[in-house]
């Protein structure tokens, strides 16, 4: 098992839904992948606060530091996905939101609200904070719409704050083409692209050490990739 | 998983219409809808390199090739492998360079656009793809150039 396949058990291991022999193999494996404890303790954490935040009956729940919670976790993560580098193998996307989208987030989120022990609180907390996050909610839809389309400029995907960073790893690079969407189901990227465009997809899987860089005719900086 | 299921199926009732504007964002992989259907997808093996020149086979590609990969000149067909899938189906063959390439006709969905899944040296995509489109996949090395697959999939009458 490496550090990838245990990230997707994380939150059954967090929860203790794993059986003996995959939470062994869990455990002995996290040893060796620092930001996956970094995550579990992230979990955790999150897990505390959702059970502090909603421990009161609803009418008297203190919504106040939901909303700050959850943008600051967004934000948290936002930067986070700025700042890593380039983990493997050059499978990369260019795209302005190579993270997962606001609506993803979110949803992982009350995904810790069901897992207190009074659903009912829960669900009214949950119908709140919807309400909420809505306006935030609709403001990410509509640059999620934009964001993934190719980034026309150097090549790499762009953040909010100017800075550049590459795809993570498992990010499909697509070039040129007018990509309409990228959406993720599971583990696959689905890229719709308009063929009518003059420059056709090409999915890029470069693999570091292969002697292969992006064909360029800008000097992105895609080589070693 | 069953909180998982709850929670989305929750989100999005309480979302209400927004839901539609997920699918269409590509947030969501909308479902495939047409079926029964049968696709003619055509794959091309080509080797490109940077220096040679184009293979006669690949005439009716070469402008394109040469216009998506920039730096590459020669590119020399390999193999062509032409298969009629009905849908879920699958098929395989294994590369010059040793890799194992499946690609499976997905379905079509509500738009007419055909879903092709790729897999091959650890990349897994899906690919929607208007009837008779063409796309490429590339960027694993192979001697002195490169592996450049070349995707046609049409519906088939």
């Amino acid at each position: 098992m490496n550090c990838n396949q245990v990230k997707e058990l994380l939150m059954p291991f967090h929860d203790g839904e794993l059986d003996p022999t995959a939470a062994a193999e869990v455990e002995a494996t996290l040893a060796g992948c620092p930001e996956l404890q970094s995550e579990l303790a992230e979990l955790s954490l999150i897990h505390a606060f959702a059970a502090d935040a909603f421990a009161a009956t609803a009418p008297e729940v203190d919504l106040s530091g939901v909303y700050g919670g959850v943008m600051a976790r967004i934000a948290a993560e936002d930067a986070e996905a700025a700042a890593s580098p380039a983990m493997i193998e050059g499978v990369r996307v260019q795209r302005e939101d190579a993270g997962p989208g606001l609506v993803e987030r979110i949803g992982a989120w009350f995904n810790e609200l069901f897992r207190l022990q009074r659903p009912l609180t829960a669900l009214v907390a949950a119908a709140a904070v919807i309400a909420l996050v809505a306006g935030v909610w609709f403001t990410g839809s509509q640059s999620n719409s934009d964001g993934d389309k190719v980034d026309g400029g150097d090549g790499f995907a762009t953040i909010d704050n100017g800075a550049k960073r590459r795809g993570r790893e498992g990010e499909v690079a697509v070039k040129n083409a007018r990509v309409e969407a990228i959406a993720s189901k599971g583990e696959v990227k689905v890229i719709t692209f308009d063929d009518s465009d003059d420059e056709p997809l090409v999915l890029w899987h470069v693999v570091e050490g292969e002697g292969v860089s992006m064909p360029d005719g800008n000097s992105n900086g895609t080589k070693g990739l | 998983m069953f909180k998982t299921f709850i929670t989305v199926a929750l989100t999005v009732g309480l979302l209400g219409a927004p839901g539609a504007v997920l699918a269409s964002d590509g947030g969501e992989l909308t479902a495939v809808t047409m079926a029964g259907a049968r696709a003619d997808i055509d794959v091309v093996v080509i080797h490109a390199t940077k220096a040679g020149a184009v293979d006669p086979a690949l005439a009716g590609l070469a402008n394109t090739l040469k216009r998506a990969f920039k730096g590459y000149v020669g590119f020399q067909k390999l193999d062509e492998q032409r298969a009629a899938l009905d849908e879920g189906a699958s098929h395989k063959l294994t590369l010059a360079n040793g890799s194992e390439l499946a690609y499976k006709f997905v379905g079509t969905d509500a738009e007419g656009f055909l879903q092709v899944h790729i897999e091959v040296g650890g990349l897994r995509s899906t690919v929607r793809v208007k009837d008779g489109g063409t796309f490429f996949q590339a960027g694993r090395g192979y001697q002195d150039g490169m592996i450049v697959l070349a995707f046609r999939a049409k519906l088939a009458r």
